[in-house]
């Protein structure tokens, strides 16, 4: 998190960079792992993606496909919305209002973990959706239609404009902690989700709303999932993560994502914010420029990458970034847990604290009040440490297995190990960077 | 079916051995920083106060490349970090200092315009006049790094690193 945003009460003291020798023994096995899955992993593609899985019990599956559920989901995801509109709009704004703490820590942290343990959540509950819905119930219109036809070449590229529109909001923005600010971001993605949606339809917010993106994909690394004949399945995670649906502007997606993180993680080692607040440029400019350097690095390195992977396979191809877009998501969500999880633990009780008293008149509505952070994973400072190098780890062997599974099944047979291994570069490159951010940060 | 299990213990036995690769990893190098003494502990003990001079020497091998030179001490065992700032540019001997946990840090910050001084983490705030040298104390209070920024430019003047 950026040290602007807790300037204004998000956030206070930041996690100690790793020692230098948990740096190094993550790196030595990223790198181990990567050629052990080169040199010993399976030669046929064994991930079936859309078709496979186990049915849920069918209880379960009832209900969770019940429409008394979907509308429950909605419901709560509108109650939550107006009561956060409360301290938004009619709030002090000042460090003691939640809605910073809402929308970057419980929302944009929290939206990981959720979707990681219950699938595509935001979807479920996305008030912007539901409002759409309703909308178009009232209007007695089906909501999935819309005026225009959705050109399949779009893909999800609105939704990586609107995921860098974010960041740029959370990590570059001046006062982006701020209520006024924070209301007309908010204000302009709700009219352009809403304004798309009644163009296009509902699946505007598929394509479009950068936390349904988010949360679709990350959720493509959880337990459950849709089975192409409709059941509700269990599924194991890289199987479920095969399953991601390839759609233009996957790759811009994650580099997008994998970027910004970098850039979070950069942005606050002192030799970097040395350096660009020495620039003679305005520190919106600076940090919009750091922003897109750093997206821009990752972008030019995985796309080359990819590329170069389909030359040396034989098999080149434009759609090549996209098709192993999805194998990056791990990585993603390692660099996510490492930078982002004392922030989730410590700021997200605050804020659930902040939230009982959204109008600063010393009410306590949820009760919550009165209890105290627990900062026990503040003093676990060597914890915390080899949580975040795991973290990195882990998202690097399942990022590596993934990508082999996809070139397995995307190149011929003798060309596939020598095609992967610019990928398997490019990760190793990402892994031990993102090490060295969290050693030098 | 014999060659897809063998597959499939493959894929358990690396995943397992990347785990085990790192637990050993970690078991190795996680505790030495610990270990290593980021402060004067020792002289502490024998007479508080004048020996602690140089927090940051001993901890080189695990801050990373920003540590550069000891800062000074003050009378009281403070940590005195010494901070200009003039036309928008900051001058400290050092952009990240090392200190112990519950140690006292003494901010020595002369700016040439009125700011405010703000510690993020303790959230002490100060007001900064024009060329008038301002002191804030404060001690960390929990591991972690803290940033030392203005409020109004948006300068990062320093960061305190506690362990």
């Amino acid at each position: 998190m950026s040290s602007a945003v807790l300037a204004h009460g998000v956030g206070g003291r930041q996690d100690l960079p790793i020692p230098f020798g948990l740096a190094v023994a993550g790196a030595a096995v990223a790198l181990l792992v990567s050629f052990a899955v080169l040199a010993l992993a399976w030669r046929e593609p064994r991930y079936r993606g859309d078709p496979s899985g186990r049915p849920l019990p069918a209880r379960l599956a009832g209900v969770a496909d019940a429409s008394w559920f979907r509308w429950l989901l909605r419901s709560l995801g509108l109650v939550a919305t107006a009561y956060v509109l409360v301290a938004a709009l009619f709030g002090p704004d000042l460090a003691t209002n939640p809605t910073a703490g809402v929308v970057y820590v419980l929302l944009w942290v929290g939206l990981v973990p959720a979707s990681l343990l219950l699938g595509p959540v935001w979807k479920l509950v996305n008030p912007l959706r539901t409002v759409h819905l309703l909308t178009c119930r009232a209007l007695r219109i089906d909501p999935t239609q819309g005026l225009l036809p959705f050109p399949h070449r779009i893909g999800v590229w609105p939704g990586a404009v609107g995921l860098f529109a974010f960041v740029w909001l959370e990590l570059v923005a001046p006062d982006q902690a701020t209520l006024p600010v924070l209301r007309l971001w908010f204000a302009g993605l709700a009219a352009a989700l809403l304004l798309g949606a009644a163009i296009v339809g509902s699946r505007w917010f598929d394509a479009a709303d950068p936390f349904e993106v988010y949360s679709g994909l990350v959720a493509r690394l959880s337990w459950v999932a849709r089975r192409d004949d409709g059941e509700l399945v269990a599924r194991r995670p890289l199987e479920n993560l095969d399953s991601t649906p390839v759609r233009p502007g996957l790759a811009a997606v994650v580099v997008v994502l994998l970027g910004s993180t970098a850039y979070d993680s950069a942005a606050h080692a002192p030799w970097w914010a040395r350096w660009v607040q020495e620039l003679p440029l305005p520190p919106v400019v600076a940090g919009t420029l750091g922003l897109s350097l750093w997206i821009g690095a990752v972008a030019v390195t995985y796309v080359v990458a990819t590329r170069l992977a389909g030359v040396l396979a034989g098999t080149p191809g434009r759609g090549l970034p996209d098709l192993f877009a999805h194998s990056v998501v791990p990585i993603v969500v390692g660099y996510v847990v490492a930078h982002y999880l004392t922030l989730l633990v410590l700021e997200g009780q605050n804020t659930l604290i902040l939230l009982s008293d959204p109008l600063g008149t010393g009410a306590d509505w949820l009760g919550t009040g009165d209890r105290l952070v627990d900062r026990s994973l503040a003093n676990q400072p060597t914890l915390v440490a080899t949580l975040q190098v795991s973290a990195v780890v882990v998202g690097h062997v399942l990022g590596i297995v993934s990508a082999h599974d996809r070139s397995v099944r995307l190149f011929p047979r003798r060309a596939a190990l020598v095609g992967q291994l610019p990928l398997l570069a490019v990760m190793v490159l990402y892994t031990v960077g993102g090490l060295l951010l969290l050693f030098a940060g | 079916m014999p060659a897809r299990t063998r597959r499939r213990a493959l894929e358990l036995a690396t995943v397992l051995a990347a785990t085990a690769a790192l637990a050993t990893g970690c078991g190795g190098t996680a505790d030495e920083p610990a270990m290593v003494s980021t402060g004067p502990t020792e002289s502490e003990q024998s007479a508080a106060g004048e020996e602690v001079t140089t927090p940051s020497e001993p901890a080189q091998p695990t801050t990373g490349p920003t540590t550069e030179e000891p800062t000074e001490a003050a009378d009281d065992g403070a940590t005195v970090v010494e901070i200009t700032v003039s036309g928008g540019s900051v001058s400290t001997p050092q952009s990240r200092v090392d200190v112990e946990v519950g140690a006292p840090v003494r901010l020595l910050v002369t700016s040439d315009t009125d700011d405010e001084l703000h510690v993020h983490g303790v959230d002490i705030e100060q007001p900064l006049v024009a060329g008038q040298p301002t002191v804030l104390d404060f001690v960390p209070p929990e591991p972690g790094v803290y940033d030392v920024e203005t409020h109004d430019s948006h300068l990062l003047l320093v960061q305190v690193a506690a362990r």
